[in-house]
């Protein structure tokens, strides 16, 4: 008595006959390869999911892992409020389509960056902030062909992108905050490439005079580490200086450090070739 | 910035009272009736197992699997009145999420949007779900454990162990630090997965056997 779509409809909606249920038992309690293929192959989850789902979840020893964060829980609230759950991937898509259309302008930078990083950090997000929820994405933007428009990826953390490409950042904040945004170099050197201040709701796509921006990627090579940083105060020079050598490749971050202290922050490295 | 406190019940919490149900129960009974604060204890009680579970479909990436997690809640709290047995909170939103996840993997494939499925989460879990033999959590915990026991050394169980067991790596960093495909990682977990709700099954067919 193998295992169909109907026999386990009539078994979780409790219509398969005791006789049957017994039947069923006895032979699921043995290895069936052809009723496990079954089950695998299933496109569409069932109550018993959820319970299989539970108990392997009880299994992890690391229980922390995956835990929750205010910006995340903020957008879900924001979601059931304006009862609708898929927003942020269609405004990429509306995002990418403006990019395209506008063209992308080169943000203009000035510190030298000619020494190669090496070292990859692992480009996990979501390092813990002390005051303002955070997120920071970004789209790559890769040059177009025979001259066209440029071509715009979805970013990756901890990626390989071309040094042809420019990176397009977005950024979210849970509450209103001064920002900035920053290449941190090995040696600890901040180069400020995006200053402005960020509020709640829709995601912030960095822009110049309007028009979306991409960080170009041209002179460098090696892992390269971007972060947001914010506080509810101006960040002064001194302050995102000293941020900055705290923040500075490689490994990872430490939120404690007492250079960081009231600051918020969240990373992204791409490795340049 | 993480704030959880508290993640899914472990497995030891389980035995003897099922503790932490009970409290699922309470948060959902507050939270219906607009408490915020439950809501917000429900999110941190389970969205590691949330992650986990979207973890586990190496095709998704780091920022679907994002996606599907704040999808997840977004419907189930949307739909949380509906929801028949408030103490089974827990495997109610793992099956939406596992849906959530499902449907993304589908609709890529279709190249279009599919329908809203919310109708079918809620007749998976309204209906058919709060009628299911109740075996005790601790219990089917103990099930996952002898299956993995029975599992013979090789790459499926290990892939098991570093996946379900320490539970710190994603399916795709699995696949990296293997060597194989991200493919081959999914299908060795959906394997195991298939193997354990046979068991199940095994056991809701048993005890509705028992209630002629």
């Amino acid at each position: 008595m193998h295992l169909t779509e109907l026999t386990l409809g009539r078994l979780l909606d409790g219509t398969l006959a005791p006789a049957e249920a017994r039947a069923l038992a006895a032979h699921l309690e043995r290895s069936c390869e052809e009723c496990e293929a079954f089950l695998a192959s299933r496109t569409r989850a069932d109550a018993a999911d959820g319970r299989v789902d539970r108990a392997l979840s009880a299994l992890a020893a690391d229980a922390e892992a995956g835990a929750g964060n205010d910006l995340e829980f903020a957008r879900i609230q924001q979601a059931l409020r304006s009862g609708r759950p898929g927003r942020r991937l269609a405004r990429l898509a509306t995002l990418a389509a403006v990019a395209l259309a506008v063209g992308v302008v080169a943000l203009q930078v000035g510190l030298d960056r000619t020494r190669p990083e090496r070292d990859a950090w692992d480009g996990v997000k979501g390092l813990p902030a002390s005051a303002v929820p955070l997120r920071l994405r970004f789209l790559v933007a890769l040059p177009g062909e025979a001259g066209g428009p440029p071509r715009l990826e979805k970013g990756a953390g901890g990626a390989t992108v071309p040094a042809q490409a420019g990176l397009q950042f977005q950024l979210e904040a849970g509450r209103e905050a001064h920002a900035v945004l920053v290449r941190v170099s090995r040696s600890g050197e901040a180069e400020v490439f995006w200053r402005g201040s960020v509020s709640p709701g829709a995601p912030l796509e960095v822009a110049v005079e309007g028009r979306p921006a991409a960080y170009p990627l041209e002179g460098l090579s090696g892992p390269q580490r971007f972060v947001l940083l914010a506080s509810p105060e101006p960040l002064s020079p001194d302050r995102i200086a000293a941020a900055a050598r705290a923040l500075a490749p490689p490994g990872r971050v430490s939120p404690d450090r007492p250079d960081l202290e009231g600051l918020s922050f969240d990373a992204v490295e791409v490795t340049v070739r | 910035m993480p704030s959880a406190k508290t993640g899914p019940v472990a497995a030891d919490s389980l035995r003897g009272s099922p503790a932490g149900t009970e409290d699922d129960a309470r948060l959902v009974a507050r939270a219906v009736v607009g408490d915020s604060s439950a809501f917000r204890a429900l999110y941190d009680r389970w969205r590691p197992a949330v992650f986990r579970l979207a973890r586990a479909f190496a095709d998704l990436d780091a920022d679907e699997v994002d996606d599907v997690v704040q999808e997840t809640f977004v419907r189930a709290f949307g739909a949380l009145a509906g929801l028949k047995d408030a103490a089974r909170f827990g495997p109610w939103i793992l099956t939406i999420a596992r849906n959530r996840a499902l449907s993304r993997l589908a609709r890529r494939k279709a190249g279009a949007a599919l329908s809203d499925e919310l109708a079918h989460e809620s007749e998976a879990l309204g209906g058919e779900g709060a009628t299911l033999p109740d075996p005790s959590d601790a219990a089917e915990v103990e099930l996952v454990r002898r299956v993995i026991s029975e599992l013979p050394e090789g790459p499926e169980k290990e892939t098991v162990r570093l996946f379900y067991v320490e539970g710190k790596l994603s399916a795709r960093e699995i696949a990296a630090r293997l060597g194989v495909g991200k493919s081959a990682i999914t299908m060795r977990l959906e394997r195991f997965r298939a193997k354990v709700k046979r068991r199940v099954l095994a056991e809701v067919a048993r005890l509705r056997g028992e209630r002629s």
